[in-house]
C-alpha cells in the first residue's frame, strides 16, 4: 500500500500509511457544516446589534466570517496529515488528531465485527470508512475514514480472515 | 482443522443464500408503533383554534404524514439487507449513509429472538445478534417474519459451528448446584462492623441537600444571600464576642459531630448491605449472597471476568485490609460493572478469591513502578501560579480575607504529588497492574489477554514534555473513566504497548 503519492511529512502521521487526499475535502465540508449554524448566528447578532446599539454593521459577522474562513483553509489539512494507519500482520494501528494526538492498536483478535461504512458526501469523493467495534468499554469502536472503498473492503476481508484464524 | 479449510479457501467468503429483505409486514409495524405521537398531534391540531380552521387540515396532516413518514421507512426497509455467506453476517443498511458490517460467527455469542405484543400480532419478531462489543449496538433485524428468526437462529447455529471448535461453545451447564458448602469467603457480624467503620460516608448531606431542595419554602428567604454569610464570617455576629477560642472550639466540634456522623452512616449503610455476606464458587464461577434486608444473590461468571480491582486505603492497609472487585461483563451483555467480591478481607483471603480466575497477585503496591516526575510538579506549578493570580486579584478587587481563604487551595499541591506517588504501574507475568490514589487506593490486575485496544494519547501541554498518556480498552466498567497510565515517556509508553500487545 505505498503507492499513495502525496504522503505528508512524517512527522505529523509518525510515517504510516496516508489516508486518501480526498479525505480532506469531506472534513472540509464537515468542518463548514459545522461551523454554518455559528455564521448564521453571527449575521442574526449583526442585524439585531446594528438596530440597537451604535455599532457598524459587520462588526460581528465579518471577523467571524474571516476566521471561519481561516479555519475552513487551514484545519482540513492540519488534521488530514495528522491521520494514518498501519495494517500489520495481527493488528491494525491508526493515529490521528490534530491537537489531542492519539495512537491506537487493535489487534485483529479482539474485533469483534466489522463495518465498512459511506455517508453521501465520503460517497461523493470516492471515499470510505472502516469501523471495527471491540468488546472494550473504552474504543468500542475505532473509525478510519479516508479509504478507497475497495481499499476498505479488502481490508476488512483481511481482518476478517484473521478472526477466523484465531479462535480464542 | 478449520484453519487448513480456511487456508485454502478464497478470501471471499462463499453466500449461503441471497441478501434478503425484512418483512414487508415490519413498515406496518413501524407505521403503527408511530400511532401514539400521530394520536396527540391530531388532538392538538383538533383542539387548537378551533372555530376559523378550514375542515380539511387534519386529513391533509394525517395524509402528508402517513406519506413522509411511509416513505422513510419504505426507502429504510428498500436499503436494508441481510445475507448469510459462509462465515459470516453481513447487514448492508442506510438510505444515504451506506453501512455494510460484517459479523464473523465466531464473534456471534448469542442469536435472540423477541417477540412483542404488536409483532405477535403479525407473527413477527425482532433477532438480536449479540458480539459481546463494547458498544451493544451489534446486529439487529427489525423485524423479520418469526419463521424467518427461527430459520435464521439455526442456520447461524449450524453455520458457526462449521467454523468454530465444537467446545467453544459448551457453556450450557450454566445452572449453578445449590450445594451448600464451605464458602470461599465470608463475613461474620464483625468483619462488617468493621468494614462499616471505613466506609465513612457524609452522603446523609446529599440526601439533606435534596431535601432542602424540595423544603426550601421553610428557609428564610436570605438564608443564601451570600452578604448574609459573609458578614456572618467577618464577625458581625454574636459568635465573635466570645472571643478567638469560642470560635476555634465550636469549629472543632463541628468537625467531630460531622466525623461521627459519618462513621455511622458508613456502618449503617454497610450493614443493610453487606450483612452475611459470602462468596461461594459454583461450577462455572462465583455466587455472592449478601443483604440484611434486600437479599441479593448474583452469579459471576468466571468467563466474564476481566479484571481485578484490590481497594484499600492508609488506614485500612495498616490493619492489613483490602476490598475485592472484579471488572466484569454485566451478564445482561449491555451494562458492564463491577462485581465486589470481598468488601473487607486479609490479603490471605484475597489471594484465595483469585487464585479461582487465576489472577494472581503477585506485586504489591510499593514493588510497582513510578511514571515521570514532570507529572506532577508541571501542573502542580501550573496550578500555584493560577492560585497565585487568583489571590492577587482577589485581594486587590475583593478583600484580602477571601485571598486568605485561597490560600488553602494550595493544598492541591500535596494531593498532586500524593497522587503522582500512588500512580505506579508494571508488567509482570503476563498481567499489567496499575495503582492509583493515596486515600483511595486502587491496584487494578489485567491480564493481558484482556486487553481490547490500547492508545497512546499526546495532548498540547503533554507534548511539551514528550510524555504521552495510555488508555486501556477493557470490557465492562466504566467508559468515563477507563483505566490509564499517564506521565509516560513517548518512547516508553510505545515500548510498553509492544509488550502489552505480543
Amino acid at each position: 500500500m505505498d503507492d499513495n503519492p502525496p504522503s505528508p511529512d512524517a512527522s505529523y502521521n509518525l510515517g504510516l500509511t496516508p489516508i486518501e487526499v480526498a479525505q480532506k475535502s469531506v472534513i472540509r465540508i464537515n468542518v463548514a457544516l459545522t461551523l454554518l449554524p455559528f455564521l448564521i448566528a453571527s449575521v442574526i447578532a449583526d442585524s439585531t446589534l446594528a438596530e440597537n446599539v451604535p455599532l457598524t454593521r459587520g462588526s460581528v459577522a465579518i471577523p467571524f466570517i474571516v476566521l471561519a474562513a481561516l479555519v475552513l483553509v487551514s484545519l482540513p489539512h492540519r488534521k488530514w496529515r495528522r491521520w494514518g494507519f498501519d495494517m500489520q500482520t495481527d493488528r491494525l494501528r491508526i493515529v490521528r488528531g490534530f491537537l489531542f494526538h492519539t495512537d491506537t492498536i487493535v489487534p485483529f483478535s479482539r474485533i469483534q465485527h466489522i463495518d465498512v461504512s459511506r455517508g453521501p458526501i465520503e460517497r461523493a469523493f470516492g471515499v470510505a470508512t472502516l469501523v471495527v467495534h471491540t468488546a472494550g468499554t473504552h474504543n468500542a469502536t475505532v473509525s478510519l475514514p479516508g479509504l478507497k472503498p475497495d481499499q476498505a473492503e479488502a481490508m476488512r476481508e483481511t481482518i476478517r480472515a484473521k478472526i477466523k484464524h484465531d479462535l480464542d | 482443522m478449520t484453519s487448513i479449510e480456511a487456508a485454502t479457501k478464497p478470501l471471499n467468503s462463499v453466500p449461503v443464500n441471497d441478501a434478503r429483505r425484512l418483512s414487508p409486514l415490519s413498515l406496518l409495524v413501524r407505521l403503527l408503533r408511530l400511532a401514539p405521537q400521530m394520536l396527540i398531534a391530531i388532538i392538538a391540531i383538533g383542539l387548537a383554534d378551533g372555530a376559523n380552521k378550514p375542515y380539511w387540515v387534519l386529513p391533509v396532516f394525517i395524509g402528508v404524514s402517513l406519506v413522509v413518514a411511509g416513505g422513510y421507512y419504505y426507502l429504510r426497509w428498500w436499503r436494508f439487507s441481510y445475507r448469510l455467506t459462509s462465515d459470516e453476517l453481513r447487514i448492508e443498511s442506510g438510505i444515504l449513509s451506506r453501512n455494510a458490517r460484517s459479523i464473523p460467527y465466531e464473534r456471534i455469542q448469542d442469536v435472540n429472538i423477541e417477540q412483542k405484543l404488536l409483532l405477535r400480532l403479525f407473527g413477527l419478531a425482532s433477532v438480536k445478534i449479540e458480539t459481546g462489543s463494547g458498544g451493544g449496538d451489534d446486529g439487529v433485524l427489525n423485524y423479520v417474519t418469526f419463521d424467518e428468526a427461527e430459520h435464521l437462529r439455526q442456520q447461524i447455529r449450524t453455520l458457526k459451528a462449521g467454523v468454530s471448535d465444537p467446545d467453544v461453545h459448551t457453556n450450557i451447564a450454566m445452572d449453578d448446584d445449590q450445594t451448600d458448602t464451605a464458602p470461599i469467603f465470608a463475613m461474620d457480624l464483625r468483619r462488617v462492623l468493621t468494614a462499616g467503620f471505613f466506609n465513612f460516608s457524609l452522603v446523609i448531606f446529599a440526601v439533606l441537600g435534596a431535601g432542602l431542595q424540595n423544603l426550601d419554602f421553610l428557609i428564610p428567604d436570605r438564608y443564601f444571600d451570600p452578604r448574609r454569610w459573609l458578614a456572618l464570617a467577618t464577625g458581625q455576629n454574636w459568635i465573635s464576642d466570645y472571643g478567638m477560642f469560642a470560635q476555634i472550639a465550636g469549629i472543632l466540634i463541628a468537625i467531630v459531630g460531622l466525623v461521627l456522623l459519618g462513621i455511622v452512616t458508613g456502618v449503617v449503610r454497610t450493614l443493610f448491605r453487606d450483612y452475611g455476606f459470602r462468596l461461594d464458587r459454583t461450577d462455572n464461577g462465583f455466587r455472592r449472597r449478601r443483604g440484611l434486608t434486600t437479599l441479593s444473590d448474583v452469579a459471576m461468571p468466571l468467563r466474564r471476568i476481566q479484571s481485578a480491582i484490590i481497594g484499600t486505603g492508609p488506614i485500612r492497609k495498616y490493619f492489613g485490609f483490602y476490598s475485592l472487585k472484579f471488572q466484569s461483563l454485566a451478564s445482561d451483555g449491555k451494562n458492564g460493572s463491577n462485581h465486589m467480591a470481598a468488601p473487607l478481607a486479609y490479603r490471605g483471603e484475597i489471594d484465595a478469591i483469585l487464585a479461582e480466575p487465576r489472577l494472581p497477585w503477585r506485586l504489591a503496591a510499593h514493588e510497582l513502578q513510578h511514571v515521570a516526575k514532570a507529572s506532577w510538579f508541571v501542573p502542580a506549578a501550573m496550578i500555584a501560579v493560577m492560585i497565585a493570580l487568583a489571590i492577587a486579584v482577589a485581594s486587590a478587587l475583593v478583600d484580602s480575607r477571601i485571598a486568605l481563604a485561597l490560600i488553602a487551595l494550595f493544598l492541591a499541591i500535596p494531593i498532586a504529588y500524593f497522587s503522582w506517588f500512588h500512580h505506579r504501574f508494571a508488567l509482570y507475568d503476563g498481567q499489567l497492574y496499575v495503582h492509583r490514589g493515596f486515600w483511595k487506593q486502587r491496584l487494578t490486575i489485567l491480564p493481558l489477554p484482556k486487553i481490547q485496544s490500547v492508545d497512546i494519547a499526546v495532548g498540547p501541554i503533554t507534548r511539551m514534555f514528550g510524555h504521552a498518556k495510555m488508555v486501556l480498552g477493557v470490557a465492562g466498567g466504566s467508559g468515563i473513566a477507563p483505566l490509564n497510565i499517564y506521565g509516560l515517556e513517548y518512547d516508553q509508553a510505545i515500548e510498553l504497548r509492544a509488550r502489552l500487545l505480543r
